[in-house]
């Protein structure tokens, strides 16, 4: 009798995870579905939005980005740049501080925050699967803070810990946001590491790149001509 | 007189002094920093007419050997982070960089001539496609930290093609069309223009109602009318003869 009860209980526990096993890969067959298809709101609002800074030249291409932007639809704005990295976040002030001054006294909403980095440059990838995971962690907290609508990345590694995390979220439920890459004109014939993730896990809502023959690699790249 | 004087030394002073920036950003890039302390480079440097080299050498753990520039050689100066890098950047006549695309196109920006030295001790060595990429369109010199007297020695400035600037407003077009700001919603043209199509309607509702009025007036009025010509036409009225034959 007891012997059958149990069998009873794990067959029916074992149903339960197999369903909500599959209801988690139907979730997620249908964000991988529903990302990269253009958004449809029914009245535009202002939508919160995470920019990604790297070092040098990459933040160089993002600010060209940005101040090719419309600022009132993007606010407020959240740059996220390395901890070891002071100089994007102070060339990002720049650039707010000279919004304020064109928009005269109106409050503008930015924020600056600092992450750790998930890869310096010229580290190994086997040692960069450790720092990899302290950065989620890292990345996780500022997330669950931001919940941004719209991430705007270009190259460095500590967008990745980011975009997974906001792919989470929309698997899940708490914010479906639109994830744009722009690979840096750097790369003219292979995408970055970076790159090739969010292009490869179908996490980039848009890919956009910067050479016609990276666009011919990946098809489902986006040829812009060059940023800077 | 004399201001005019100064002036004209100041101008003649700032032609002589032909600068040589060498900038690696926020790297370590020890390579570039030890082969512009090579002699030979120097000694190439002056033959080209250069007077003063000024080396920014971030991270770098070595330090060049600084020099006044005597007769027969250069004036060697280096510092280690600035935020002026701009202004060395402009003041100079030559500019030797790491492969960085920071540094590249802030230089290139500025149209000043550049030679980019590529780093063989990174990881992945991607920034030399750039560099290669740009110096097959002649917009720069791309050397090795070996190679790079030669290219000193044997560049010629004149032949590089001024960069043209990049634009962002393809991506921008992208990423707002995306997220469904570009095309108005019809909601949004509706709430905007709503006073002109109110006023519009009103408009045609008064034309209908007038209009309507006056219609029922001309149509009595044009039957009458259409009847006598009908009559005229017809010469006789035949429609009232013909239901006749019928029964």
């Amino acid at each position: 009798m007891g012997s059958k009860d149990e069998t009873c209980f794990a067959i029916s526990i074992i149903i339960i995870i197999i369903g909500l096993i599959f209801i988690a890969i139907v979730r997620v067959i249908y964000v991988v579905y529903r990302t990269s298809k253009p958004l449809r709101p029914k009245s535009p609002k202002p939508l919160s939005t995470l920019i990604v800074l790297g070092s040098g030249g990459h933040t160089a291409e993002m600010i060209n980005v940005l101040s090719a932007l419309q600022k009132d639809r993007f606010m407020p704005r959240f740059y996220v740049a390395a901890a070891t990295d002071n100089m994007s976040l102070q060339k990002a002030r720049v650039l707010e501080d000279l919004l304020a001054d064109t928009n005269g006294g109106k409050v503008v909403s930015a924020k600056f925050m600092q992450i750790y980095r998930s890869r310096e440059v010229g580290q190994s990838y086997i040692t960069s699967i450790g720092t990899t995971l302290i950065a989620i962690a890292h990345a996780l907290w500022l997330m669950i803070k931001i919940r941004p609508k719209v991430i705007l990345c270009n190259g460095p590694g500590t967008c990745i810990p980011l975009c997974v995390i906001a792919f989470l979220f929309k698997v899940v439920g708490i914010r479906w946001s639109s994830v744009f890459y722009v690979e840096s004109i750097a790369r003219v014939k292979r995408l970055s590491l970076s790159g090739l993730l969010l292009y490869k896990l179908c996490i980039a809502d848009q890919f956009y790149v910067q050479w016609p023959q990276l666009q011919r690699k990946y098809p489902r790249a986006i040829y812009v001509g060059c940023l800077m | 007189m004399d201001i005019n004087l100064k002036k004209m030394g100041e101008i003649e002073d700032s032609e002589n002094r032909r600068m040589v920036f060498v900038t690696v950003g926020t790297t370590l890039c020890d390579a570039l920093v030890r082969a512009m302390d090579k002699k030979e480079v120097k000694q190439e440097l002056y033959r080209r007419g250069y007077s003063h080299l000024l080396i920014q050498m971030g991270r770098g753990f070595y330090t060049p050997t600084k020099s006044e520039g005597e007769d027969g050689s250069v004036a060697v100066d280096y510092f280690t982070f600035s935020s002026s890098i701009a202004d060395h950047l402009r003041s100079a006549s030559l500019v030797i960089s790491h492969a960085g695309s920071g540094s590249m196109f802030e230089t290139l920006q500025l149209g000043k001539p550049l030679i980019v030295v590529v780093n063989e001790d990174l990881m992945d060595n991607h920034q030399s496609e750039l560099a290669e990429k740009l110096a097959e369109r002649k917009h720069l010199y791309c050397a090795r930290p070996q190679t790079l007297r030669h290219m000193i020695a044997d560049m010629d400035l004149e032949s590089l093609l001024p960069y043209p600037a990049g634009d962002a407003t393809p991506v921008a077009k992208l990423i707002n069309r995306f997220l469904g700001f570009l095309a108005p919603r019809f909601l949004t043209i509706l709430a905007y223009f709503w006073p002109l199509f109110a006023s519009t309607t009103v408009f045609l509702v008064l034309i209908i109602a007038f209009g309507g009025v006056s219609q029922l007036a001309s149509d009595a009025h044009g039957a009458q009318a259409g009847e006598g010509l009908l009559d005229y036409v017809a010469g006789q009225a035949e429609h009232t003869t013909e239901p006749e034959k019928y029964e």
